[in-house]
């Protein structure tokens, strides 16, 4: 049973990356929170569920939640953080908040409360690998989340955008000087962002079960959880953070008592706080 | 009294309180997003007291205030060593944490909440507000005052006029921790039910918009700002289901609009020239 | 197979004087009623008839409280067009609760203080009426709670708290033993949410005693696997729940969460089937779970296939008012919460016109008080499902049996 749970973990925690990802590609380049984020991963599903009801096939269904989250990010950025972007970093995160009440509240009327799904998932097909019982679907989310972390680790290292994203994230001024134009990197950053959760979103309502426009609150929460234990401002450390959350809930359910599920992940947040705010793997040049 | 109107005024003063208490914190330059966590231990060692052990109301609400004071000093030298957001989510955590263990903790009814409390009423309620007020007044006229709010901007300006700085820190979170915990005995026994969830990361989150959007020049702004935040959702009745998407746009439009909130340094300025001296 | 659930109070003798002190005016009143021939005995003052309906039109139970407001709203329709109660229309006085205690005391309140109404409808779960019942008797004003089922919260609010739903233990007994009979298992595990007071109550102790009752001992002994309402992922559980080998598994779940459960063990190639009770009946598992739920056993008061003349007439008004109050998909079709409220609604009007209330400004508060002596003796009720109130002021109502077949919810009784 202990390697099945490592399995099931494994996978839970690579949709924990994608959304620990995206909050720290904002904190990068921001040094500011969005407490949105979380909203991110419920918009995206529901434009995915959306499409999946109108008939789309879910390859469609995942970019529909790519480009919608990806949106609604950038609304984010053009309400919350760009017209407050001389105030101190208190004032957008608070309004972020505010943000995501708005988001959960209009999703509510439109998707209605009760617990949405996709329309038929169907009958999945299993793999039977050395004792251990693997979905095709849980092949499917390992895949698509291993690929996309991939994905923006070489965007980030070798392409322009991401020469400029670190640029910024160093030093802005610097950054401005040589031509980069900070507000476009930061809308760039925050569609990637609300994109990652968005697909992230889908995928868990794919593969696991149904969502409410509420369900955006704990993963926000536990995303920024993944991003702190990975170190604040490294990428690579928030795939190994949403990874290590996912297998530390997977754990607890296993051998323990699910009511303390959260109680254990946010002990061991407030912990890494306090003993070692750098995370596992601190940011190079100690940008924390 | 209609006692709509005494239900919504009570829950005003009890947001008056959460608002001074986070409003403190704020002051000395740190921003809390746990306060509903020590308004959790207030209102759960209150009522543990009054409920379980039998305690007339008044002494349980004063160890209410004691005993999230107690855990803001024994946590608060490694926490506010954090700044910024990290302290932002180092309080954020706390109060999580202090959610879910009263979620699974039994003698305090875990998932089933907790009833029986009673005693409360709003003159009470408003007794505490007028005290603290009273005090925050009084205070606000002191050398101690200036001292404290040096801190708003830079800490090595206070320490070059010799404040000690990780001191007066710690006593104004366990000072915010106290009157948060105040705010959940006197919720808790004017409720007459508590659960877990009453104290979500919202509620502590609620207690910092209060403060931003009333204005962080003084104390006054903190207590504007929860008499708005708290008629507004009431005064939005009419919208039936949209309520509460129009009580999130109508926040995001004022935190954009007046980031310096309602009472901003110019309105104080004119008002103060209003004052007779 | 129906199994009534139908309790004859008699009273201790103790309580007998009392009793007869409450009793006298309501059998003279009822007299007088039959002398001057049905239900529009006596002229009522005023314009309009308050009734208040707290529920949950924001946050997480949005849809099911606006399906409880639309069916309150139903019954006034109904009501209206056979000229109202006593000559005077009734109106409805509707305040959000957004499913949270704070808000819930406010709305509570606001129809109580600002309105002036007569009872109330709602709230909806029992966190809220936890909350709002204690201020209920407070304010001396009855609410009638219309989906809480958490045990002992009206009970521990007499008088003025009353709750049209049933206890789950009851459904439970009745639930175990039809899925008993078919499956004939010995092997049962339990999985029980740990953060719903409701599901949690289910799985740690209600089936655990309809088991005992028939002679089982549940394998996960005191120590059920668990979870979290709203948890999105049940690898981990159903995991542990494979290695256990049961021959059938209780869910101390709610619907949608059960639903989650269902499927990743069919994922997980389990083939055993499940049982719950009413909380299973929410959010439609059969249709959106498809042939995996299948052979589902759960149990409930009333559901929207029951096709009796009661059920019709609430079926139609409900579908007519739909459409006007709240138009989304989401709430076009009655569940047994709104067959409640519908019912709270009738409830209240017979209790106005039986009990002598007399609707004038100055008599409020013994109006109100008349209302609460009524119910608390209402044992005859016949509503579309429901049968009045017992000692602890919890609902009196027949239990069905239900079996997910073939993309629906089978009752296993006919029509009543």
């Amino acid at each position: 049973m202990f390697s099945q749970q490592l399995v099931n973990g494994i996978t839970l925690g690579s949709t924990y990356a994608l959304i620990a990802i995206g909050y720290t590609l904002v904190l990068g380049v921001l040094k500011k929170l969005n407490l949105a984020h979380g909203e991110l991963f419920m918009v995206g599903t529901f434009a995915g569920i959306g499409m999946a009801a109108a008939g789309a096939p879910i390859v469609v269904s995942v970019g529909a939640a790519f480009l919608f989250a990806g949106l609604v990010a950038v609304a984010i950025e053009r309400t919350c953080f760009y017209p407050l972007r001389n105030a101190s970093f208190l004032s957008p995160m608070l309004t972020t908040i505010a943000f995501g009440i708005l988001l959960q509240n209009v999703a509510t009327q439109i998707f209605g409360s009760d617990p949405s799904r996709f329309p038929d998932t169907g009958r999945s097909v299993e793999l039977h690998i050395a004792g251990l019982t693997i979905s095709a679907l849980q092949v499917a989310i390992l895949v698509t989340a291993f690929g996309l972390m991939i994905a923006i680790d070489v965007l980030i290292r070798h392409t322009r955008w991401g020469i400029a994203l670190r640029a910024t994230s160093d030093d802005p001024e610097t950054a401005a000087q040589h031509g980069i134009n900070p507000s476009r990197v930061t809308i760039t950053t925050f569609f990637v962002s609300g994109a990652l959760a968005g697909v992230a979103g889908v995928l868990t309502t794919l593969v696991y079960s149904q969502v409410t426009p509420l369900i955006g609150i704990r993963q926000g929460l536990i995303g920024m959880v993944a991003m702190v234990i990975g170190g604040l401002g490294n990428l690579r450390g928030a795939m190994i953070g949403g990874l290590a959350v996912g297998l530390l809930e997977t754990l607890n359910d296993a051998y323990f008592n699910a009511g303390y599920r959260d109680l254990v992940i946010f002990s061991v947040f407030f912990a890494f706080l306090v003993l070692r705010p750098e995370g596992l793997f601190p940011a190079p040049g100690g940008r924390s | 009294m209609n006692i709509y109107y005494e239900g919504v005024l009570a829950s005003t003063g009890i947001n008056i309180l959460l608002a001074l208490s986070a409003y403190t914190i704020l002051a000395t330059n740190r921003l809390s997003l746990g306060n509903a966590g020590f308004m959790a231990i207030g209102a759960y060692v209150s009522s543990y007291l009054t409920v379980n052990v039998g305690w007339p109301l008044f002494p349980s609400i004063a160890v209410a205030g004691a005993a999230p004071a107690l855990i803001a000093l024994a946590i608060g030298r490694p926490v506010l060593r954090l700044q910024g957001i990290y302290f932002v989510m180092v309080t954020l955590a706390f109060g999580e944490v202090t959610r879910t263990f009263f979620q699974n903790f039994e003698p305090t009814g875990g998932a089933y909440g907790m009833r029986g409390m009673s005693g409360v009423t709003i003159e009470m309620i408003y007794a505490f507000v007028a005290a603290f007020v009273l005090l925050y007044v009084a205070f606000d006229r002191s050398r101690a005052a200036r001292l404290t709010y040096t801190l708003r901007d830079d800490d090595e300006a206070a320490r070059s006029i010799g404040i000690d700085v990780v001191a007066v820190r710690l006593i104004a979170f366990a000072w915010g921790a106290l009157v948060a915990g105040i705010a959940g005995a006197l919720f808790a026994h004017y409720a007459l039910y508590i659960e877990s969830g009453n104290f979500n990361f919202l509620i502590s989150a609620s207690a910092v918009l209060f403060v931003i959007l009333g204005g962080v020049q003084t104390f006054w702004g903190a207590i504007i700002g929860a008499v708005v935040l708290t008629l507004l959702p009431e005064a939005l009745r009419f919208l039936d289901a949209w309520r509460l998407s129009a009580y999130g746009a109508i926040l995001v439009a004022m935190m954009v609009l007046r980031p310096e909130g309602i009472l901003t340094r110019t309105l104080l300025r004119r008002l103060r020239r209003l004052s007779p001296r | 197979m129906i199994i009534s659930c139908k309790h004859i109070h008699l009273g201790s003798p103790a309580r007998g004087r009392a009793f007869l002190r409450r009793a006298i005016p309501v059998f003279f009143g009822a007299l007088s009623i039959g002398l001057t021939g049905g239900l529009q005995a006596q002229q009522l003052a005023g314009t309009e008839i308050k009734i208040g309906v707290v529920t949950p039109v924001t946050g997480s139970a949005a849809d099911v409280g606006k399906r409880e407001a639309i069916a309150a709203q139903a019954a006034v329709d109904r009501i209206n067009a056979s000229g109202g109660i006593g000559g005077v229309p009734v109106k409805l006085y509707f305040a959000d609760e957004g499913g949270n205690p704070q808000e819930a005391i406010s709305a509570v309140r606001k129809v109580a203080g600002d309105d002036k109404v007569l009872a109330i409808v709602g709230p909806h779960y029992s966190s809220t009426a936890e909350a709002t019942f204690p201020l209920g008797n407070r304010l001396k004003v009855v609410q009638v709670a219309v989906a809480s089922s958490k045990p002992g919260v009206a009970k521990a609010n007499r008088p003025y708290a009353f709750r049209n739903t049933l206890t789950e233990d009851k459904i439970a007994t009745a639930v175990v033993k039809a899925a008993q009979q078919k499956y004939g298992f010995k092997r049962v595990a339990i999985i029980t949410d740990t953060k719903d007071a409701v599901a949690r109550s289910l799985g740690t102790a209600v089936l655990p005693g309809a088991l005992k009752a028939i002679g089982l001992e549940p394998v996960t002994g005191k120590d059920p696997v668990t979870f979290q309402t709203g948890d999105l992922n049940f690898t981990t559980q159903v995991t542990r729940l494979k290695a256990l080998n049961p021959d059938a598994i209780g869910l101390g779940a709610l619907g949608p969460d059960a639903l989650n459960i269902i499927l990743e063990a069919r994922k997980q190639g389990m083939t055993q089937p499940f049982f719950g009770t009413a909380p299973l009946m929410e959010g439609n598992m059969p249709e959106r779970g498809g042939k995996a739920v299948d052979g589902t056993f759960a149990g409930t008061i009333w559901h929207d296939s029951l096709n009796d003349p009661a059920s019709q007439q609430f079926k139609a008004a409900y579908a007519a008012q739909a459409k006007k109050m709240y138009s989304s998909e989401f709430t076009q079709t009655p569940d047994y919460y709104a067959a409640n409220a519908y019912d709270a609604v009738y409830m209240i009007a017979e209790a106005i016109r039986k009990a002598g209330v007399q609707n004038k400004p100055d008599s409020l508060a013994g109006d109100r008080e008349k209302i609460m002596e009524y119910f608390s003796k209402l044992h005859d009720f016949n509503g579309v499902a429901s049968r009045g109130f017992n000692d602890d002021g919890d609902g009196v109502k027949d239990v069905l049996i239900a079996e997910a077949k073939g993309g629906h919810w089978v009752l296993n009784s006919g029509p009543r």
